[in-house]
């Protein structure tokens, strides 16, 4: 299937570190509007495969197109420019800046990015307000709970709009509760803001959220399952 | 998954490929605990906490080493001042005296001189140390020093035989001459006892001669100073470098407690972390000190200068203190780090540095009991300055944290109306941890402070002698004073050498019963008679002052009124033959010099050559050296200063930057968007740079209010507006030179970060 022009598309990629093959002509192409879970054990280059989406991991040869942009031929404060416009990135721990109080966390990507105050500030309110931790906002960020400092994490990759969404274990450090709100949070993402979502997790409760399951083995990917439970031939 | 770079990772995991697998017995454990840590400090930061470790170790061994050169010096100094003092024979024995030996003093610009006329009476009398033989007659040896000090000054004393060796100096800038003489009946006019001498080495510390070295105070007030301004800010460096960049390693060991590690092992953890950083630091400074050992260094400010000699006999002590600093050092920053951490995760979580607001209250305690103390004046004024301005000087950072959290609060809530996150995140970080600008202010405001209060000091003894010199180079200089022994046998050699047009002698006033005040009269031909002012008429016969001139001169005024170039007051002026007889001790000579240091020198030489015993004075001389030797003493302040002012630069911007670098840590997500040097620098500016400016001008301000306050207290002394202007300078340059590098460094780290989730 041709690449589609929107969404996050990586075609051939290899990437070897100190004589291991991370990724061996690796494939994945994920549309907007749709999500893909990655899984595999640890070790497998799960996460290398996620920096080399994001951008941040220049692979050894092959291509990382988002939203029709090739970012591994870009200049390393361009993909930066194109994550900043375009990606909007989870981490295991929320990654948080404690000194800031939540809305400011929110608000950052986007100020970063030139967005006007007032209506970055309004849209940073709304989000959280959205995902359920409009109570946290002039709250310290240190003494917020895993969940909600996800949930803020959430909020702050979608201030900017983005076309793609990347998590990596959003839900790795939280409990099993917690972790089901988070995970239905991130995968209604895609039907809500029209954005490409790609989920790396250990849990298979959570991946199994995802429209298509996919597995990092031996460098490539491979289908594990599809949501309707038929195997993913893409 | 990518590679490991933060610390915490590769210490959990390195067990995986280290020793610890194949570790056997205790040692074998020790060594990989070390290894361990040693792997461990290598990670991301651990740069700074090595530099911060090796430079404070440097500084600390720098500083004991000074401290135990300086004993070693002065031991040294004062041996060699045994051995060349003279041992007098025992009253009334003086045909038991193997030579003659008589102290003198003299002057070259503002330096004393000691002028030591020898004479050997017994041949074979082995020489004073310093010198290979005694001097001949009309010979003198002199110091290197003496020989450099002033052109001219070599023949000066007679015929130059040499100069004197190191046994026999005190220290290399000492000015002493050994001076044989050149009249054969030089010592039937020296009656002191003390001349007849029977040897060399006496340890009496009250018949030594007046040294002209520059640092005639005891030991014990060198290491006082170098306590309070070099080791209290080696201190501070220390207590900064041990805890620099803590975060990480309390991480670490709140990894290895929840592995079940024991004391000993998270210890040995520690240590081989720091071990090497501080051998590094121990080893540098012991080059350092072994190069500056091999030569003889001349010190900043002071121009003194150390022989090489003394600084090597001080050297058997290195080992011992590298030792102890490597020791002390590393056992510190494991006691630093060792506490059980109260946190049980391992997450980070937000540090708040608390400051309460008594140290405000205090501040401003201090400036009050300063100013009290500075318009009370007295001894218990003194005493409140010094302890106000102490207090203040303490208080001064804290408060600065105050001001810099309230400063951060502005500026957060300023960047978020704006919509500038640069703005944002430094404001936050400053108002969240405003201690790493209280230790940047800690380190170059009390820097300040002490340099401005140093310089008051400084110019309270450097301020009367450039009074002193102003008046002396008015007129004095065109003017000498000389005395001696037994004038009336020796002047006319002596006037004759000179030309009689210049001399005007004064001797005891004739007919002056014992009961009376003594006077003297002034005899000299009329052309020197002349320059002392406008006279009626040549006086042949003695007349009182007043009778004989109208109108006086400047130089006039000096000798006939102010009386401090005669020995008594003048009762009468004439041409005639000077007295003789009266009190020997009322005989002198006003010199009239035209020709400057020339002249100055001419008239020494004649007086060295005709007279015994000889002793120049131009007004307001005396007050003057004394003020100039005190003076110099003051400028040992600013030598030890240095250290001090480096360790409290080094503490501050190594204190910040790890603090700045540590926050930068949390930036990390943030990096995905913008990799750019700029915005880093740009929060390194807004969270270091400009606070510091602003609180470096709010120091300065403090430093020349408490320099204002010292110079009321009474003593005089100034302060220099442009010096304090280019600490001020400094400061915002050292601000702004440790924002680039924070920001560069922050801007490396954002390219390198990778999320680490998996």
């Amino acid at each position: 299937m041709p690449p589609t022009p929107s969404g996050v598309h990586a075609r051939d990629l290899h990437y070897t570190i100190a004589g291991r093959v991370i990724l061996n002509s690796l494939t994945l192409h994920v549309d907007r509007g749709e999500s893909v879970a990655v899984t595999g054990p640890s070790g497998c280059g799960k996460s290398t495969l996620l920096s080399c989406l994001a951008g941040l991991t220049s692979p050894d040869r092959g291509t990382v197109t988002i939203d029709g942009q090739d970012v591994t031929a870009l200049a390393p404060g361009r993909r930066a420019a194109v994550r900043l416009s375009t990606i909007g990135m989870v981490y295991q721990f929320g990654e948080l800046l404690p000194e800031l109080s939540p809305l400011e966390n929110v608000a950052l990507p986007a100020l970063m990015a030139g967005a006007p105050a007032s209506e970055t500030y309004a849209r940073a309110e709304s989000l959280l307000d959205d995902l359920g931790v409009a109570s946290v906002i002039g709250t310290d960020c240190g003494s917020l709970s895993g969940g909600e400092r996800q949930r803020v994490a959430v909020a702050r990759a979608l201030i900017g709009k983005p076309r793609v969404i990347l998590a990596d274990e959003p839900t790795g450090a939280l409990d099993g509760e917690t972790s089901d709100n988070v995970a239905d949070l991130l995968f209604a993402l895609p039907a809500s803001h029209g954005c490409a979502l790609v989920v790396v997790t250990h849990n298979p409760a959570v991946a199994a959220r995802a429209d298509r399951v996919l597995a990092v083995r031996d460098g490539r990917l491979h289908p594990v399952h599809e949501s309707n439970g038929a195997v993913n031939q893409r | 998954m990518t590679l490991p770079t933060d610390t915490t990772t590769v210490t959990a995991s390195s067990p995986a490929r280290s020793p610890l697998r194949t570790a056997r017995g205790r040692g074998g454990r020790l060594r990989v605990a070390l290894a361990v840590g040693h792997r461990a400090g290598k990670g991301s930061g651990g740069g700074l906490h090595r530099a911060s470790l090796a430079c404070a170790a440097f500084l600390a061994l720098l500083t004991l080493w000074v401290s135990a050169a300086a004993h070693t010096v002065h031991a040294e100094r004062d041996h060699r001042m045994t051995a060349r003092n003279p041992v007098s024979v025992a009253q009334g024995d003086t045909g038991s005296a193997v030579a003659r030996w008589w102290e003198r003093p003299d002057t070259v610009g503002d330096r004393s001189v000691s002028v030591i006329f020898v004479r050997e009476t017994r041949p074979g009398t082995p020489p004073p140390p310093g010198l290979d033989r005694w001097p001949e007659r009309g010979e003198a040896f002199l110091s290197p020093s003496l020989v450099a000090a002033a052109p001219g000054t070599e023949r000066r004393y007679g015929s130059f035989g040499g100069t004197i060796g190191q046994d026999g100096l005190a220290d290399a800038s000492e000015l002493v001459a050994y001076v044989n003489p050149v009249q054969p009946g030089f010592f039937g006019q020296v009656l002191e006892p003390t001349s007849y001498v029977r040897g060399f080495g006496n340890p009496n510390q009250q018949l030594f001669f007046v040294s002209s070295h520059q640092f005639d105070r005891g030991v014990a007030e060198l290491d006082l100073l170098i306590l309070l301004m070099a080791a209290l800010p080696c201190a501070a460096l220390i207590l900064v470098a041990v805890r620099s960049r803590a975060d990480t390693r309390d991480r670490r060991l709140a990894l290895l407690d929840a592995l079940g590690a024991p004391t000993r092992v998270r210890a040995l953890v520690l240590a081989g972390e720091s071990w090497k950083a501080i051998a590094t630091g121990v080893v540098t400074a012991c080059a350092v000190v072994s190069a500056l050992s091999l030569t003889s260094p001349t010190l900043p400010f002071t121009g003194y200068q150390v022989w090489s000699r003394d600084l090597r006999a001080a050297l058997p002590d290195l080992p011992v203190l590298a030792l102890e600093v490597l020791v002390c050092l590393v056992l510190l920053t494991v006691l630093a780090a060792i506490r059980r951490p109260r946190r049980t995760g391992t997450r980070p979580t937000r540090q708040r540095d608390r400051t309460p607001r008594w140290p405000h209250a205090l501040f401003l305690l201090g400036l009050a009991v300063a100013a009290w103390g500075s318009e009370h004046r007295q001894v218990e004024g003194r005493f409140g300055f010094v302890a106000g301005a102490v207090v203040a000087l303490i208080a001064l950072p804290y408060s600065a944290s105050h001001l810099a959290r309230v400063l951060g609060r502005r500026l957060a809530e300023r960047g978020g109306a704006k919509g500038d996150p640069v703005r944002i995140v430094a404001g936050r970080w400053l108002a969240a941890r405003p201690a790493t600008l209280a230790r940047l202010s800690a380190a170059l405001v009390v820097g300040l402070g002490l340099v401005t209060i140093g310089q008051v000091l400084t110019t309270q003894f450097t301020g009367p002698a450039a009074e002193a010199r102003d008046r002396y180079q008015a007129y004095g200089a065109a003017l000498v004073q000389v005395r001696s022994r037994d004038i009336p046998a020796t002047a006319a050699g002596f006037t004759t050498a000179l030309g009689p047009e210049k001399v005007l002698r004064y001797s005891p006033e004739p007919g002056i019963s014992a009961d009376e005040e003594p006077t003297v009269r002034l005899t000299g031909p009329c052309e020197s008679l002349r320059a002392l002012g406008q006279m009626t008429s040549c006086p042949a016969t003695p007349k009182p002052a007043q009778d004989v001139f109208t109108q006086l001169t400047p130089m006039g005024a000096n000798v006939l009124r102010d009386g401090d170039l005669v020995s008594a007051p003048i009762a009468s002026v004439c041409t005639c033959q000077a007295p003789s007889g009266g009190d020997k001790a009322l005989y002198g000579f006003l010199v009239l010099n035209s020709d400057g240091d020339s002249g100055l020198n001419r008239i020494k030489q004649a007086a060295y050559q005709h007279l015994i015993g000889p002793m120049t004075a131009l007004p307001g001389q005396s007050w003057y050296l004394g003020s100039a030797a005190q003076a110099a003493q003051t400028r040992w302040l600013l030598d030890i200063a240095l250290i001090g002012l480096a360790a409290l630069a080094a503490a501050g911007a190594l204190g910040a930057a790890g603090i700045f670098l540590e926050q930068a840590r949390a930036l990390g997500p943030l990096s995905a968007f913008r990799t750019d040097r700029r915005f880093y620098s740009g929060i390194a500016a807004w969270n270091l740079a400009i606070p510091l400016g602003i609180v470096g001008a709010a120091g300065a301000l403090v430093a020349a209010l408490l320099g204002g306050l010292l110079i009321n207290l009474g003593k005089g002394g100034w302060m220099s507006l442009p010096l304090l202007l280019v600490g001020l300078v400094v400061v915002t340059l050292a601000g702004a030179v440790v924002a680039l590098a924070c920001g560069a460094v922050a801007a490396r780290h954002a390219i390198a970060w990778r999320p680490q989730g998996d």
